[in-house]
């Protein structure tokens, strides 16, 4: 632990260097978030549901900039049956859940103030990449197998503003808007007969609110909790020491 | 303010994450016989005719529960026993049966029955299975086509005649037109007698063919062979009139290969293959067959299957245990043998080991010329249903190869004689046909 840290602080070196105050956060986050999506080929609508662990460090400067990286496990649901159109027989799976790891990157700054307001934004991205899941298919002769790859992620970009209470509270809140990515690879294997076919999400820029709070206990324990309104609702809940 | 060791805040926060973890993993998881035909031909069409005397004339995955509560919960508040279990509504049917709605639950439905069934105050948990309306077609003869649609209907002859088909003995294409109708993208080569352009269920569907008999641009039906396999495959459907074709969309191209007699040779039927292929036909049918082979006839079937066509031919009438060819040439054709309204094997049909699939083959109702309607029986009108078959599956998946096409036949069709002889046989190949096997979306657990 102490090797990475030295060298997240390396990597981090060249943003901070001119810094006059500068902040490691080391932590672990825990979220969950429910995205619904439309599939390209077949205009399906669906949910992508994410749970996520993980462990999270960050650099804060000037307390204005601050650049995130995390990574850890998710749970990935999806919530309605996924029908595949093109595989030789014509698919339709069960709802399925699987779980995966997970990477995210945020990067956040609030270089304007308006009455007392601070503003800025934040564009942030997150990759699941949840295991594959399996069923038999039966026909009447032969048994053969379908396999469901899921790979997905988002990238949101936020516009935010945020004030600092004399408590010490940090509330931050503004709009968020979300483009999720990715695709579930479905193949089919029939004896000597197999094929493969890719659902791909075409999800344009949604529009949402974000609003969230931060507290620091003692100057070096951060809390931070979040909720978001997405079309369908999403919160995370984050612990940090503070270096 | 003394700070606190970092690594034992980490570790503590690494082992919440791994505990919160493994809690995560554990919350979420279907007549008057007009004509028979020279069934001893060099080439000859192979069905026999018999007439009928005209009458006049998806989003399916359940989203609530049918609960059923033991009675000793009468007249208690349902809705807020039920409050914490994830339903967004509880509503009533009768007595004390219930309808759980779990449309918008964050829950997965399969995961909320258990819980239910689960539940001491619980009788009978079962899914609210969405049932859909069947399209039957308007087309008054569709009532004796029990090759399309069989529930056990009577059907009674002008000659007297009283035949009751076995239900589900049918190669279940109602439900597959739900998924496929066919495409006008997806030609179909009729190489046969020609057809009757002026039939009112067929002059929609005809485009220009090939008369390889007269040498000349008028595939004329002067048999009534062509006429009626043609009908089987594609005629007009839901309009009202005659029968109901098996491609509702699918362009029918006649070659006529066959003279009035019902007879042909090989040096046409090599020329018409090769001129359906280059005239962009995905499927060609021949019902029609010979006893000798032919490598110029091997060839040209070739040619065809290396231009991704499918090609569909009858193993003959005989009740012998050899094939016709071409249907006998496997590697590029597949052959298909005849089923009766029982689902047994014809006897008429020949057996051997290039036979692929199976098709209802007696008495099939389908067009005949000057606007008439009859029953035909053959491996002919088998041919002509699995090619209607073929048509739905490349309307609906043009990007199939006809080699793949082969194994979703196989592999998708009912196995009907499996008592006798379970797995591919020597009768009915792989089974009978099954077009919504084929085409609808397979649902896997």
């Amino acid at each position: 632990m102490r090797k990475a840290y030295i060298f997240l602080l390396i990597l981090l070196f060249p943003l901070t260097a001119a810094a006059s105050d500068l902040k490691v956060l080391v932590g672990a986050k825990g979220s969950y978030k429910a995205v619904p999506i439309k599939f390209k080929s077949t205009d399906a609508k669906n949910t992508v549901r994410n749970s996520v662990l993980a462990l999270s460090a960050s650099v804060e400067v000037d307390e204005t900039y601050t650049f995130s990286l995390s990574g850890g496990i998710d749970f990935t649901s999806v919530k309605d049956p996924v029908t595949f159109t093109k595989v030789p027989f014509s698919i339709v799976t069960p709802s399925f859940s699987k779980r995966g790891l997970y990477l995210g990157a945020a990067a956040e700054a609030f270089p304007f103030e308006l009455s007392g307001f601070e503003l800025g934004g934040r564009i942030r991205g997150d990759l699941y990449m949840p295991s594959s899941e399996s069923w038999k298919v039966t026909l009447r002769i032969v048994e053969g197998q379908f396999k469901a790859d899921p790979t997905y992620g988002a990238v949101s970009v936020d516009l935010l503003g945020r004030k600092k209470l004399n408590n010490g509270l940090l509330l931050y809140g503004g709009f968020s808007f979300l483009q999720s990515f990715g695709k579930i690879k479905g193949t089919e294997t029939i004896e000597d007969l197999s094929g493969k076919e890719d659902l791909k999400i075409k999800n344009r820029f949604v529009p949402g609110l974000v609003s969230g709070l931060s507290y620091d206990f003692e100057d070096y324990l951060r809390l931070t909790a979040e909720a978001s309104l997405i079309n369908t609702w999403g919160m995370e809940l984050s612990l940090s020491y503070i270096f | 303010m003394k700070r606190k060791n970092p690594i034992l805040i980490l570790s503590v926060l690494a082992v919440v994450s791994l505990l919160g973890l493994g809690l995560l993993g554990r919350t979420n998881h279907r007549v008057e016989k007009l004509r028979k035909s020279s069934l001893r031909a060099r080439i000859k069409s192979i069905s026999y005719v018999d007439s009928l005397k005209s009458p006049s004339g998806n989003d399916s995955e359940p989203q609530s529960l049918m609960v059923k509560l033991k009675p000793v919960l009468s007249g208690m508040d349902v809705k807020t026993l039920f409050q914490s279990t994830g339903f967004a509504e509880i509503e009533p049917l009768y007595d004390n049966v219930y309808r759980f709605q779990g449309k918008d639950s964050l829950v997965p439905l399969n995961d909320l029955m258990e819980q239910l069934r689960n539940n001491p105050a619980v009788e009978l948990v079962e899914k609210d299975v969405v049932v859909r309306a069947m399209e039957v077609p308007n087309d008054p003869y569709f009532l004796y086509q029990f090759y399309l649609y069989n529930h056990g209907q009577t059907l009674n002859l002008t000659d007297g005649t009283v035949v009751q088909p076995k239900s589900g003995a049918d190669i279940n294409v109602v439900d597959a037109w739900t998924f496929s109708k066919g495409s006008e993208e997806v030609k179909i080569g009729v190489l046969d007698s020609g057809a009757d352009y002026n039939h009112p269920d067929l002059r929609n569907k005809l485009d220009a063919g090939f008369n390889f008999v007269g040498n000349n641009a008028y595939p004329i039906d002067d048999n009534g062979h062509g006429t009626a396999m043609a009908g089987i495959i594609g005629a007009s459907t839901n309009n009202g009139q005659g029968i109901a074709g098996i491609c509702w969309n699918c362009r029918l191209i006649p070659y006529k290969v066959l003279g009035a007699d019902g007879k042909g040779n090989y040096s046409n039927l090599v020329l018409a293959i090769r001129r359906a292929v280059d005239e962009g036909c995905k499927v060609i049918n021949m019902s029609l067959g010979a006893d000798e082979p032919s490598i110029i006839l091997e060839d040209a079937l070739k040619y065809a299957y290396e231009k991704d066509v499918v090609i569909l031919a009858a193993t003959g009438n005989e009740g012998k245990g050899s094939v016709c060819y071409p249907a006998r040439y496997s590697s590029y054709v597949l052959a298909v043998a005849a089923t009766d309204e029982n689902d047994l094997h014809a006897s008429f049909s020949n057996h051997g080991p290039e036979v692929a699939v199976a098709a209802p083959g007696h008495m099939i109702m389908t067009t005949f010329p000057n606007g008439q309607y009859a029953l035909v029986t053959g491996t002919s009108p088998a041919t002509a249903v699995a090619s209607g078959v073929v048509g739905l599956i490349r309307s609906l998946k043009p990007f199939l190869t006809a080699e793949e096409i082969f194994k979703i036949l196989k592999y998708g069709s009912d196995d009907v004689n499996k008592a006798l002889f379970p797995g591919i046989d020597i009768y009915l190949g792989w089974g009978r046909l099954n077009a919504n096997t084929y085409v609808a979306p397979i649902k896997v657990e």
